[in-house]
């Protein structure tokens, strides 16, 4: 469960959240949309525990972040958290199979205990036969498939993706939309998908608008 | 464990960036060999001009001596009969009196083989007074006085001296002098045989002094010689020269030793920069991987074992270029590189392991330094900001540090006027060293200073490369590649599309071009998407950055 109380982050003096309040059980798969520059961003990233509040409350599974440090955030990233960015970030010097593995590896697995779990995504986004692949060999809507494989093979509780067809042309990114709100489900993990699109937005279970004056319906 | 499992995400990218790798290698190897060569060059050189000296100085390479009353004679043919020993020279010293008027005066005789003494110790060698007498030196009761003695004793060549040892006492006739006996050295010289004849020390020697063949180590010859002497016979290396030889050369070792010095300097300096550049440009990707879970610790470490390997692959290749460098150089120029210090010398160059290990071990700490900074940099920056990518202006302190710069120029010229030091220019080091670090302090500003100076013209290329030179702030290391930098740019690789757009949006608005808006948009515009929209950043210090357009 993810809660989410009264949250603002002001960025030299300029309040960019303010008094936001969230919450998500296991399970559940919201968009967030808003216009550009309205923080949406932002919020992922406190959610994600990479920046801090300037106020507010946020806890996953009941740790309160305020109480994590450091490297204790950087492990709830490594064990419970996953990411899908708009730029992919598939690492080019590491084959398709070893990109989907790499949360594993950080995890401390390897061999088989790394490369069975991510052949298995690959085959769920429709990828398995281009697991040894570079990933200079995909397009882009394959390597934005290979990021959403690699934000599920370590069965995340909470999946975040900030605008992931960003990159992509309108049929494709549909494709991944679908997939991603398919297998967020398929996990039972929580997921929130930021987006400037309603269409995107469409296809998670609720979507919720990001203004300058909150969090809304 | 788990750290090492994560070698195929730095080590293949260092692999991916073979280029920025090649260089630091390159820079290591060279300050390494550099360093290797001038030592291994000045090792044999001083080696060499050891032996020089020693055999100017009037001493041995190995000396062989005994208890009081002496050793037995038999030693003197063993000794001359070894492979090492090159000449073989017997002597036979004794202490004598002399009391003719006033207080009782002693002097150092010493028994020569004139044949044999004239190879191993020529400095000793008597000179007679005249002419006629060329043979005097073989004749029972003629003896050399040095100068020195001479003056003590108040007698020239020509007269007669009353002797005495022990109790045995003879009289002999001065036949010339000892040239280059040292100075203040009262020593007398006459033949050996004489010597043992007349002071009843028949059959027996004090000492053998021995030139070894060439290329013999003094230490080797000693412990091989040393195993077939009988107890209470000593061989030993003579002491006095190799102080005498240190403190001649000093300034010359002094100066190579900086040299080398610098040398390595340079290296770990470029592959600080060297590592500096691929920490800015795979700073996305930290980013990822921190977002990912990477600890903190853990990336740091890695960052550092990329530059260990890096410098110790360096050390290596440094230390076998650095003996093929010295060994060529001794072949052309000789043991003083030319210089003309130990002309007639023929260094001959030995492999040393441990100073090998030493300059190997150089290499791995000027690969760990240079990727020090860069690591830590990489390890403190906030993910959720480098995820953004274009704030890398505010990497590696913005405009350099010219006030620093200033003073450190100012320092060396001041340097310049401090006085030797004991003979050695410490001064001048210390400006040459203040000179290399004001001009990389300067070279940022210097650089924007040149970009803002070049005229908004010419081929767009050109312009771009202007253009980032004046944009990007910091480190000098990003100063000759940055322009060039292709991967990663706007669009140009998909797999991190996000490596360098801020680039773009800062250096386009300096072409002041209308160009620039279409190309920065030119995806979604070419789309057609009405809700395109270029924003202007209020991070950027230019004042307008655009960013990426999205649907
Ligand atoms: N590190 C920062 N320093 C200063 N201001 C920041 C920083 N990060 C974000 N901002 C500002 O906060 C606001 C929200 O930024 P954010 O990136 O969250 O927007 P967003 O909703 O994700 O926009 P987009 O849809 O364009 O991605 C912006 O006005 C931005 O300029
Ligand atoms: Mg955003």
């Amino acid at each position: 469960m993810l809660e989410i109380e009264g949250l603002s982050r002001r960025f030299n003096g300029r309040c960019v959240l303010h008094d936001i309040s969230l919450h998500l059980h296991a399970g559940e798969y919201i968009a967030i949309v808003g216009e550009s520059g309205v923080g949406k961003s932002t919020l992922l990233n406190l959610i994600a525990g990479l920046d801090r509040p300037d106020g507010g409350r946020l806890a996953l599974d009941g740790a309160a972040y305020a109480q994590l440090d450091e490297d204790a955030l950087t492990r709830l990233r490594r064990d419970k958290l996953g990411f899908v960015f708009q730029a992919f970030h598939v690492l080019p010097h590491l084959s398709v199979r070893q990109n989907v593995a790499l949360p594993l590896w950080l995890q401390g697995l390897h061999g088989a205990a790394a490369d069975l779990p991510a052949q298995q995504l690959l085959e769920a986004v429709g990828l398995g036969e281009r697991a040894a692949s570079w990933p200079r060999e995909l397009s882009g809507g394959e390597l934005q498939r290979v990021a959403i494989a690699r934000a599920l093979v370590h069965k995340p509780r909470l999946l975040l993706a900030d605008e992931p067809t960003g990159n992509l042309d309108p049929a494709n990114g549909a494709k991944v939309l679908a997939l991603l709100a398919e297998r967020v489900r398929q996990v039972g993990a929580i997921g929130i998908l930021v987006t400037h699109s309603p269409a995107a937005a469409a296809t998670a279970d609720r979507v919720l608008h990001l203004t300058s004056s909150g969090l809304q319906a | 464990m788990t750290r090492l499992r994560l070698a195929p995400v730095f080590l293949g990218s260092l692999a991916r960036r073979r280029l920025a790798t090649l260089f630091s290698f390159f820079a290591i190897v060279l300050g390494v060999a550099l360093g290797m060569a001038v030592q291994a060059v000045h090792e044999a050189a001083l080696r060499e001009f050891d032996r020089g000296l020693r055999a100017l100085a009037g001493e041995a390479d190995l000396q062989v001596v005994g208890p009081r009353g002496g050793f037995d004679e038999k030693i003197y043919a063993l000794l001359a009969g070894r492979p090492e020993v090159a000449e073989a020279s017997p002597l036979l010293e004794l202490e004598v009196r002399w009391s003719e008027s006033g207080p009782e005066e002693t002097l150092q005789l010493l028994g020569i083989d004139i044949f044999a003494l004239a190879r191993v110790t020529p400095v000793l060698l008597p000179k007679p007074a005249s002419t006629a007498d060329r043979l005097a030196s073989l004749a029972e009761e003629s003896i050399f006085l040095s100068r020195a003695a001479q003056t003590a004793l108040g007698r020239q060549p020509g007269d007669d001296i009353d002797l005495q040892a022990g109790t045995q006492r003879r009289r002999f006739k001065i036949a010339g002098d000892i040239p280059g006996a040292a100075d203040n050295r009262r020593l007398a010289v006459m033949d050996i045989a004489a010597v043992q004849a007349h002071f009843g020390k028949l059959g027996r020697l004090s000492r053998i002094d021995l030139k070894l063949v060439e290329g013999m180590a003094p230490g080797t010859a000693r412990s091989a010689l040393q195993a077939i002497l009988p107890a209470g016979v000593l061989i030993e290396v003579p002491a006095a020269s190799a102080e005498q030889a240190g403190n001649l050369s000093r300034a010359y070792r002094v100066n190579l030793t900086m040299l080398a010095a610098i040398a390595l300097l340079t290296g770990g300096f470029l592959v600080f920069s060297a590592q500096a550049l691929s920490v800015v440009r795979r700073r996305t990707e930290f980013a990822f991987l921190r977002a990912l879970g990477l600890a903190r610790r853990t990336l740091f470490t890695w960052l550092l074992a990329e530059g260990a390997l890096i410098g110790l692959a360096g050390g290596v290749v440094g230390v076998i270029l650095g003996h093929a460098l010295a060994w060529g150089a001794l072949a052309l120029l000789g043991g003083d590189l030319g210089a003309g210090y130990f002309s007639g010398l023929q260094p001959s160059l030995q492999f040393q392991p441990l100073v090998s290990a030493v300059y190997v071990g150089l290499g791995l700490l000027a690969g760990i330094a240079g990727a020090w900074l860069p690591a830590r940099e990489a390890a403190t920056v906030s993910p959720a900001q480098a995820l953004k990518a274009g704030d890398e202006t505010t990497l590696l302190g913005g405009r350099g540090h010219p006030l620093l710069g200033c003073g450190l120029l100012a320092t060396s010229l001041a340097a310049c006027a401090i006085p030797p030091l004991d003979g050695l220019p410490l001064g001048g080091y210390l400006a040459v060293a203040c000179l290399l670090a004001g001009s990389v302090l300067l070279l940022p500003l210097l650089a924007a200073g040149i970009a803002r100076l070049l005229p908004a013209r010419g081929p767009v290329p050109a312009r771009l490369a202007a253009a980032r030179l004046g944009a990007a702030g910091g480190s000098p290391a990003r100063r000759g590649t940055g322009a060039c930098r292709g991967r990663g740019g706007w669009g140009a690789d998909q797999c991190r599309a996000s490596g360098g757009d801020g680039d773009y949006g800062r250096l386009l608005p300096r072409l002041g071009r209308p160009m620039a808006a279409p190309a920065i948009a030119g995806r979604s515009l070419s789309a057609g998407r009405p809700d395109t929209k270029q924003r202007v950043s209020r991070r950027s210090p230019a004042g307008a950055n655009f960013e990426r357009t999205r649907r």
